[in-house]
């Protein structure tokens, strides 16, 4: 079956967009959280 | 010893938990009113169709009673949560988990009777025969009902104190209750076709399995969660 | 009653300490697949179809991983009440929750070509389903619950059931089905095809790791930061 080869490169596809996608939430959930800590700090030590 | 007190406690929660129902009574008229509206409903999806009712009325029966049950596990604690009266409940001696077999003995009455209605209604509505078998079918209510009460009081527990109550006690209850809803379905389904397999039997055992199962570990965490 | 400790404040996780390790999971992945592609021919049955295994099956094992780790740390969570316990559990559900729906879609891209539909009620494919549902519920807890506390002990108590429910529903599921139906074939997996399979696993196993890794020094930089404003709330209280 040559159609087989779409639904297999499918796969692979869904594989890699769910590790970069989920990658780049990650980076951006540590970016706020760094944020917020450096925040958190500033104001620590102002107080 | 120990046991007879917690016992005593268990019996007292459940007690006042009836109590409290009986006298408002309006819960359980309009719990039972919306479990036969659904039954209804299931009607109206699964067509004039007599011999397509008599299949479906299984499901229907059990997906009704858990629909509207769900109501009835939130409103366990709401009327404590309202009222204060949880913190001071939690002050008294004893462990936890004898306020959990109350809440639980409560819930049960509560659903039995809801089954009861919802059995004779869907006997009605869906042109099924008594089975020959009914004290078996008995059996199978027995069981089902526990494993619902058991992890419905049980999650109710920590979703009646959250935000979106009303969203969360169905999505995190009714995943979990897919092994015994599975079981309590195939075993009416069998006693109402005349149990010709002989696998009702098989899927009460399982069913008292699950039961055992969840009690036991829901006894366990109880604890962690009503003090959180 | 127990309660989180609330003097202990958490230590955010130095900065880039697992970047390393995940770009070596990653290229270690690239070249995992690339291998597996390459050095097995097609399947006599299924043709390149069964190429897809190779990242199927590693995922779907790995999702077993991630609900390990969840029951393990929430476990600890109730009997040592280290908020560290809790944050790792809920960042290994969270990944494997991804990874469940992640197998449930390749499961489809598998099922359509091979037995001519998206969907079939095996005992797999709806366990899996269902273990999904549970950790979505597992992570809209998390959500609706505000008090740090009461999140972890309750979510715990969530994830120990949840995972406790997985084999039970599988069986319940299994006998369902073969009472009535008979079972869809499983996929054997032919021997010249194990160290691919075996390499990929591995891979996959690895890049769990990291993002688990990852996802708890974010959880935990984010709940440093609550406990230094906490922190300074009180001591500005006392001064």
């Amino acid at each position: 079956m040559p159609e087989n080869i779409y639904f297999v490169t499918a796969a692979y596809v869904a594989t890699w967009l769910v590790i970069i996608g989920y990658l780049l939430r990650l980076r951006a959930l540590m970016a706020r959280a760094r944020e917020s800590l450096a925040h958190a700090n500033a104001s620590g030590a102002a107080s | 010893m120990a046991f007879r007190d917690e016992w005593a406690r268990a019996r007292a929660v459940a007690w006042k938990d009836l109590t409290t129902e009986r006298r408002s009574k309006a819960g359980f008229n309009s719990v039972a009113a919306l479990a036969v509206t659904i039954l209804v409903l299931f009607g109206f999806a699964l067509g004039p169709d007599t011999e397509a009712a008599r299949a479906a009325a299984p499901g229907a029966l059990w997906l009704s009673a858990l629909f509207a049950g769900v109501l009835a596990f939130n409103r366990s604690y709401q009327v404590e949560l309202d009222g204060g009266a949880l913190e001071p409940l939690l002050l008294y001696p004893g462990a936890r988990r004898s306020l959990f077999a109350g809440k639980l003995m409560a819930n049960f009455v509560f659903v039995a009777l809801l089954m009861a209605i919802v059995i004779v209604v869907s006997l009605v509505l869906f042109h099924v025969a008594v089975p020959a078998a009914w004290p078996m079918l008995l059996l199978v209510v027995l069981f089902g009902t526990i494993g619902l009460v058991t992890l419905g009081t049980f999650y109710a527990a920590m979703a009646s104190r959250s935000r979106a109550r009303e969203v969360l006690l169905p999505l995190l209850l009714f995943p979990m209750l897919v092994p015994v809803l599975l079981a309590a379905m195939q075993a009416t389904k069998a006693i109402l076709d005349g149990d010709i397999m002989h696998e009702a039997g098989a899927w009460i055992s399982l069913l008292v399995a699950f039961d055992l199962i969840f009690l036991i570990a829901t006894f366990f965490t109880f604890d962690y969660v009503i003090e959180a | 009653m127990t309660s989180v400790n609330a003097q202990t404040t958490l230590q955010a996780p130095a900065q880039g300490r697992s970047t390393g390790f995940g770009w070596f999971a990653v290229l270690f992945l690239i070249a995992a697949q690339v291998t597996a592609i390459v050095i097995s021919p097609p399947d006599r049955d299924m043709g390149d179809l069964q190429k897809i295994m190779y990242v199927h099956f590693p995922v779907a094992l790995n999702t077993f991983t991630c609900f390990f780790v969840v029951l393990l740390f929430s476990v600890r969570f109730l009997w040592q009440r280290r908020e560290q316990d809790d944050l790792l559990a809920a960042s290994a559900a969270e990944v494997g929750t991804i990874m469940t729906g992640l197998t449930l879609a390749l499961g489809m891209l598998w099922g359509r070509p091979a037995w001519g539909v998206w969907w079939v009620w095996d005992p797999r494919l709806t366990s899996t389903l269902v273990l999904f549902l549970i950790f979505a519920g597992y992570l809209a807890l998390r959500e609706f619950v505000e008090d740090p506390e009461r999140r972890g002990v309750w979510s715990a108590a969530v994830g120990i059931l949840g995972a406790l429910n997985v084999p039970i529903v599988y069986m319940s599921v299994r006998w369902w089905r073969t009472l009535h139906q008979v079972q869809s074939s499983p996929s054997t997996v032919d021997p010249s095809y194990v160290i691919g399979i075996r390499l990929n696993l591995t891979a996959v196993l690895l890049l769990t790791i990291f993002l688990i890794w990852r996802r708890y020094e974010a959880a935990l930089t984010e709940r440093a930061a609550e406990h230094v404003l906490q922190t300074a709330a009180l001591g500005g209280a006392n001064a």
